[in-house]
């Protein structure tokens, strides 16, 4: 045995070490949610020093960027603004007003897609995409490219927005990526084809159109949905439906032929585990989730992953609460749909079938999950 | 203890190193345990370590619950590397998950000691450059002040307010939610 009563030469701390570089080590891990830099940034000055470095902050969005943000809440157009709705508790709970952007009530805008901590608006007066940071107020106006426009045939029927570099939330680069969409008119047009147009901030241009033939119109109110290194949006309508998918690294357009089942308008593409194409479809209250695989010679079907009787899952009982369900928006990040019920707006996790009742709405929108790490005081602007 | 890793067989067949704690107790160990601190690896490449390391920074009670860390862990980095280079069946995977799990189950009952110790194991494996380590224990702190208010953070750890009123105004002005 040793001997018990030799002196220690290094007295043994009570309090935390003094270097900075540990400390600093210790807080990176603190968890990634709103609350904890705030809280922390109010124990000291040596605390509040290391936690508002830009550079501290740079490294705890890249530490925590191996998993996705937390779901902050949800963005839903109001009349005029984009209003945000908390979905996490106290204290992690950012109020409807922090996250606010008033918009003129004299111009036309429209909220079109939330990704990697951005949030895309038209503007049809101006004809110009704003992305905005909710978090930072930060605002970048990009004039739509030429063929895009406000009239039957140029109108801009969906669209995207991501981050840069690909890493949802880290804003390592600070630069976005647009995608715009028109098409003509499938039903006057036997030949009707998609147009789209890419914007890389870091350039500043706009692509060229590109186009692929379409059977279906393009569904306006069902956000994009990044799977892999592609961006799907929902084609649907006059008895049609199809995915239309947008390759970001050959930059081409490409129509996907939906489940042969699938006769249901509420449809909503899903990113699947390994970044594999879904689609869900909802019938009364029964949904259907299907995985699209791709053999080893490029021959694609679509695999009926499993089947959802709403109803059981979610204890609906009587007729009232047996009425319609409705897809208001999925997170592609947690694989979690949001749906009205006559009892609620529920999600639910698609791979552990856990849900949760959000709260009770007579609102019909579309639904744009926000995840984003919430650093606020740090970044640099948007394309620095 | 004193000696740690004199007791495996094949240890003898191993290069071993002499690492020196600040109260001078020595500990053999293999090069494999102790090429685990980035420090040490750099030492044994300059060929600086006949004679023994001396780590005057680490006491002996530290260095023995850091080798014994690095003990288990290059077991275990030795283990991944026999599991890549030939099997890849279902057999061999169901080992690795068990063993993950065990290591899992050590890094835990590792974790298990007080303050004091856990802020020497910091200090340690900053100046020893042993990542894994460096995150365990700082994970361990982080996951302390998880949820607390300021006021419970700065009583845990012997923290003095310093901020000035106006500073302290305008955080939780910035954040009001956050304090709630």
């Amino acid at each position: 045995m040793r001997c018990r009563f030799r002196p220690s030469l290094v007295p043994a701390p009570t309090t935390m070490p003094d270097d900075d570089d540990i400390l600093r080590e210790i807080l990176l891990r603190l968890p990634p949610l709103p609350s904890s830099l705030p809280r922390a940034s109010l124990v000291s000055k040596r605390w509040l020093r290391l936690i508002s470095d830009p550079g501290f902050l740079r490294r705890f969005r890249a530490f925590h960027c191996r998993q996705p943000p937390p779901l902050l809440g949800i963005f839903q157009e109001d009349f005029f603004c984009p209003i945000f709705t908390p979905m996490l508790d106290p204290p992690d709970r950012i109020p409807t007003a922090r996250l606010y952007l008033p918009l003129p009530r004299d111009e036309r805008w429209d909220f079109r897609c939330c990704r990697h901590g951005l949030a895309l608006f038209f503007n049809h007066t101006h004809l110009e995409a704003t992305v905005w940071d909710p978090v930072t107020g930060d605002q970048r106006r990009v004039a739509f490219p030429s063929g895009f426009g406000n009239e039957d045939n140029d109108f801009v029927r969906n669209a995207a927005v991501l981050c840069g570099d690909g890493h949802a939330g880290c804003h390592r680069s600070r630069s976005f990526k647009l995608i715009l969409l028109r098409a003509d008119d499938v039903l006057l047009d036997p030949n009707a084809r998609a147009f789209a147009s890419f914007y890389d901030s870091e350039t500043d241009v706009w692509s060229g159109l590109i186009s692929a033939s379409i059977k279906a119109l393009i569904h306006m109110l069902r956000p994009s949905i990044l799977v892999g290194n592609s961006i799907c949006w929902l084609l649907h309508g006059y008895g049609k439906s199809g995915i239309l998918e947008f390759d970001l690294d050959r930059q081409s357009l490409a129509e996907i032929s939906t489940p042969v089942g699938a006769h249901t308008s509420k449809l909503q593409i899903l990113r699947m585990e390994n970044n594999g194409l879904g689609i869900a479809t909802l019938s009364d209250l029964s949904m259907q989730v299907w995985e699209r695989k791709v053999s080893s010679v490029s021959i694609a079907t679509w695999i009926l992953q499993k089947t959802i009787q709403l109803d059981k899952l979610l204890s609906l009982r009587s007729p009232e609460e047996r009425a319609q369900a409705v897809i208001l928006g999925y997170d592609e990040d947690g694989h979690a749909m949001f749906i009205r019920t006559t009892i609620g707006v529920f999600m639910i996790k698609l791979k552990s079938m856990e849900f949760k009742n959000l709260f009770e709405t007579n609102v019909l929108t579309t639904y744009h999950p926000y995840r984003t790490f919430y650093t606020t005081g740090n970044s640099s602007p948007l394309l620095a | 203890m004193a000696s740690a890793g004199s007791g495996d067989e094949k240890a003898a067949a191993a290069a071993m190193i002499t690492l020196i704690s600040s109260d001078n107790e020595k500990f053999e160990v293999t090069e494999a345990t102790a090429t685990l601190s980035q420090t040490i690896r750099h030492m044994i490449e300059d060929g600086c370590t006949d004679g023994g390391v001396p780590l005057p920074n680490v006491t002996s009670k530290i260095l023995a619950r850091v080798i014994e860390y690095c003990k288990k862990h290059a077991t275990a980095a030795a283990g991944e590397e026999g599991s890549s280079s030939s099997f890849s069946d279902a057999a061999f995977l169901e080992v690795d998950r068990a063993f993950l799990e065990e290591l899992e189950e050590f890094d835990d009952a590792f974790l298990e000691v007080d303050r004091a110790t856990l802020f020497d194991l910091i200090l340690a494996a900053n100046y020893l450059d042993i990542k894994g380590l460096l995150n365990l224990t700082c994970q361990k702190v982080a996951d302390s002040v998880k949820g607390k208010t300021p006021e419970q953070i700065r009583e845990m750890y012997n923290i003095v307010n310093d901020l000035t009123p106006e500073e302290e105004a305008e955080i939780r002005r910035e954040t009001q939610w956050a304090f709630e």
